[in-house]
């Protein structure tokens, strides 16, 4: 059996904002190649949690583990790219930092597959909105990163792009080892995607459930059984977490 | 100057020049000379000499103040940003000097500086100019995408990259629109003081011009003084602003 | 009856308003003039001459040339007082005006701070301060300074500065020299703590030409009013005369007169006159000096008279 190595770990974390608490003695292991999904509704926090393992933001108290001081490297929600830099100079931005400039192969590589060859010398405003979030993806991993942190990478992307992120996401990460960590909303994508869940809800301050998927990741579907039965359990976590709405039939009935 | 100088616009002068041909048959030369008793008088300023000269001294003048201007601007603006306290002692000290109007300045320039002659217009250039820098680099900087910058740091940029590559390249629009807007008014402050308190320079020739009556001579120069800011405005910072503004969403 | 008697009242009311609202017989007279003596014949005429009752004199007393030639043009006043090259170079350009007579041809004296200039060549490199841009004194400076040696523009700082701010400026020991006319040159020595009187302009004149009466300052009427109201322009011109004379005859009168008005005491409005030569000479004489005057003028200057010789239509 492999040996599975922490490359990050989070321990008693919390943070509060303006009063209101909203992660509360959390604790989250990353582990080295794999990758990791924190999946939650909108407000559970995840953000939060996201921006506080990834070193955006500092908790209000707790530990952060690094093992053997990782290189970060991040997606965001919204393209973060320089609009006054072409899509190559953008990549070489950020190599910069890490002396890794001259990697012209590494660039071509990445721009061959993600579909934006020809628009390596293209300003930002060029592209349309799924091709920038193609290039603020291919940028992470421009740097050789050992943990890549993605901010619901698919939110803006029509289904085919969807595919086609899942799919280079899928493949730089089996060929190369990097550690992958994203946050999401959507339980299908999670599924698809991720060797392990986490479930986040905002009602318990912190981490409610963990799931590890098995199957290979480029043979899953939805409506395998296996993934499906994964998806139904996920469902109800949620159904229970809203609260019943039938009490209120009867005022319904009478105001409407 | 192909972008700015388009058909209508020509049209337009030449119906303008009809008009004031027109005009100027019916009217005497004190009130409306023709085009061509001002371009004789055009002619003969040139050919003096006199109107290198004082070209010459009131460039020279203007440009010593935008400069001191444009330097101090970008200063303050990046002091009073960095700098809250400073922000909230000084920025309302601004809008009063802006909202001045340039005619007390000149006065109290007259009082203060007496009979030497480039201060005046060097101080007015300065006071009026000085407010129109900052406030357009202050709201640049305000304006940041911080979004960008926290990007950066996450990649852990060094601080000189940020503000080499990211600061400078996002205040550039607000500067060179800054540079534009502070030149306009730096070349008309400059004739301005030069008219009420020099004895040197185009708005002294302006002057002089006009206590002689001779209206021709007032047109004159006071085309010399269109003809260069057209250049400026339409050649010179139209280039600067494409430059800059490349990688904009058209 | 009582209808009858009505009808005769209303009459005689309506008769009265019409008497009323006719136009009075008499014309308002409008003068600009600035505070120097020439003023003082109309002030005169308004306080103590018997003037006709047609007449009914308004005087503006200002210094603003540029206010009063702009004025006369428009047919807002009647009579100004200014330089003659002011006149003369207006009229060049078109304006209808008439030039009266030639009244001050002597009042201007350089004055220096700090140090007596004994020659043009002193005044090398200092700022020398004019009243009235475009006037006889800007040329007179310029003149003056080129026979002796300088360039106006290069060795000297000239700077425009209107009465009596300049003077003003003066006596606070801003200026290194002025051109000031009487009675400011007066008022400036008394009150400027280190002023000197360095320069007669006169006599510089007088040593270029030899005679020390330069045309300095003329009455000049609209050319639409001698037209409209011959009369009562000679009626004018005939008054101003007398006034002149009167000025010259009861010095202490006139220096009261003159405190009145400009604002300066008596005993030193006195003083000053002494300096001045406030006269009319014969028309034939006075015309001969004044085209020296506008020769020169036009030769070195030309702008300074709008670019010719006024012609005949110029001289009343």
């Amino acid at each position: 059996m492999t040996k599975i190595r922490k490359i990050l770990e989070l321990k008693n974390i919390n943070k509060s904002f303006q009063g209101l608490k909203v992660l509360q003695d959390l604790n989250l292991e990353i582990n080295k190649g794999e990758i990791g999904c924190l999946l939650g509704p909108s407000g559970s926090g995840k953000t939060t949690l996201f921006r506080i393992a990834s070193g955006l933001e500092a908790a209000d108290s707790g530990q952060i583990i690094k093992n053997n001081n990782p290189r970060f490297s991040y997606v965001f929600q919204s393209p973060r790219l320089l609009p006054w830099k072409t899509a190559e100079e953008n990549l070489i931005f950020v190599q910069k930092n890490y002396g890794l400039e001259k990697e012209a192969q590494l660039r071509d590589l990445l721009f061959n597959l993600s579909g934006l060859a020809q628009f390596k010398d293209a300003y930002p405003h060029e592209l349309s909105g799924g091709m920038q979030q193609r290039l603020e993806l291919i940028r992470a991993f421009a740097v050789k990163p050992d943990l890549v942190f993605l901010d619901e990478p698919f939110k803006s992307l029509d289904m085919k792009t969807r595919i086609n992120v899942r799919k280079l996401i899928s493949l730089i990460q089996s060929e190369s080892e990097i550690t992958i960590f994203l946050i999401t909303h959507d339980p299908e994508e999670a599924l698809l995607l991720a060797d392990r869940i986490y479930i986040l809800a905002a009602e318990a301050k912190g981490i409610i459930n963990e799931i590890e998927i098995t199957q290979a990741r480029n043979n899953r579907k939805i409506a395998d059984p296996e993934i499906y039965q994964e998806l139904e359990k996920i469902m109800e976590i949620f159904t229970n977490l809203v609260s019943d709405l039938e009490y209120a039939a009867e005022d319904i009935k009478n105001l409407f | 100057m192909k972008n700015f100088i388009t058909k209508p616009f020509w049209v337009l002068l030449i119906i303008l020049f009809l008009i004031w041909e027109q005009g100027a048959a019916g009217l005497n030369s004190l009130i409306l000379p023709s085009i061509g008793e001002s371009y004789q008088a055009l002619k003969e300023i040139a050919f003096s000499g006199i109107l290198v000269e004082s070209f010459l001294i009131t460039l020279r003048r203007t440009l010593i103040a935008y400069g001191m201007s444009v330097l101090s601007g970008i200063i303050l603006a990046l002091l009073l940003y960095r700098f809250q306290l400073l922000k909230r002692t000084f920025r309302p000290l601004i809008t009063i000097v802006q909202a001045t109007p340039p005619v007390v300045w000149v006065s109290l320039a007259v009082v203060w500086f007496g009979v030497a002659d480039d201060l005046t217009p060097i101080f007015l250039i300065f006071i009026v100019s000085l407010p129109v820098i900052f406030v357009n680099i202050f709201q640049g900087l305000e304006e940041m995408n911080t979004d960008l910058i926290e990007m950066a740091e996450a990649y852990s940029t060094p601080r000189f990259r940020i503000v080499k590559e990211i600061y400078l390249p996002s205040l550039l629009p607000a500067l060179v629109s800054a540079l534009s807007i502070a030149f306009a008014f730096a070349w008309k402050s400059s004739v301005f003081a030069e008219f009420i308190a020099s004895s040197s320079g185009i708005g002294y020739q302006l002057s002089r011009a006009n206590s002689l009556m001779a209206t021709d001579r007032l047109f004159a120069w006071t085309i010399v003084l269109i003809l260069f800011m057209l250049f400026v405005e339409y050649y010179l910072l139209e280039k600067l602003k494409k430059h800059v503004s490349r990688w904009k969403n058209d | 009856m009582l209808k009858k008697k009505k009808l005769l009242i209303s009459i005689l009311i309506f008769s009265f308003m019409l008497i009323a609202a006719l136009p009075a017989a008499a014309v308002e007279v409008k003068v600009q003039a600035p505070t120097v003596p020439a003023a003082l014949p109309f002030l005169w005429m308004q306080e103590e001459a018997e003037l006709p009752a047609a007449v009914d004199l308004n005087i503006n007393l200002s210094s603003d040339h540029q206010r009063g030639m702009s004025l006369l043009a428009q047919n807002d006043i009647d009579f100004l007082i200014t330089g003659t090259n002011v006149g003369a170079n207006a009229y060049n350009r078109g304006i209808n005006l008439k030039m009266m007579n030639v009244n001050i041809w002597g009042i201007d004296y350089l004055l220096t701070n700090g140090f007596k200039a004994e020659n043009w060549q002193d005044l090398k490199g200092k700022d020398l301060a004019i009243p009235l841009q475009g006037g006889p004194l800007d040329f007179l400076a310029r003149y003056l300074a080129e026979k002796n040696g300088l360039d106006p523009e290069k060795d000297l700082n000239l700077v425009y500065r209107a009465l009596p701010g300049g003077a003003q400026l003066f006596m606070a020991g801003e200026l290194d020299a002025i051109i000031l006319p009487e009675p400011l040159v007066t008022v400036s020595l008394a009150r400027g703590a280190s002023a000197e009187m360095s320069m007669d302009i006169q006599k510089e004149w007088a040593k270029i030409h030899g005679d020390e009466r330069i045309p300095f300052v003329a009455l000049f009427a609209n050319g639409d009013f001698t037209e409209e109201y011959p009369q009562f322009t000679d009626i004018i011109n005939g008054y101003y005369k007398q006034g002149v004379d009167w000025v010259n005859n009861n010095p202490e009168a006139a220096a009261e007169l003159a405190s009145k008005h400009f604002n300066m005491p008596a005993p030193l409005l006195k003083k000053s006159y002494s300096r001045v030569n406030l006269n009319i000479y014969s028309d034939s004489e006075s015309r001969e000096l004044t085209e020296l005057y506008f020769g020169e003028m036009l030769e070195m200057y030309p702008e300074l008279i709008g670019g010719s010789l006024p012609n005949e239509e110029f001289y009343y």
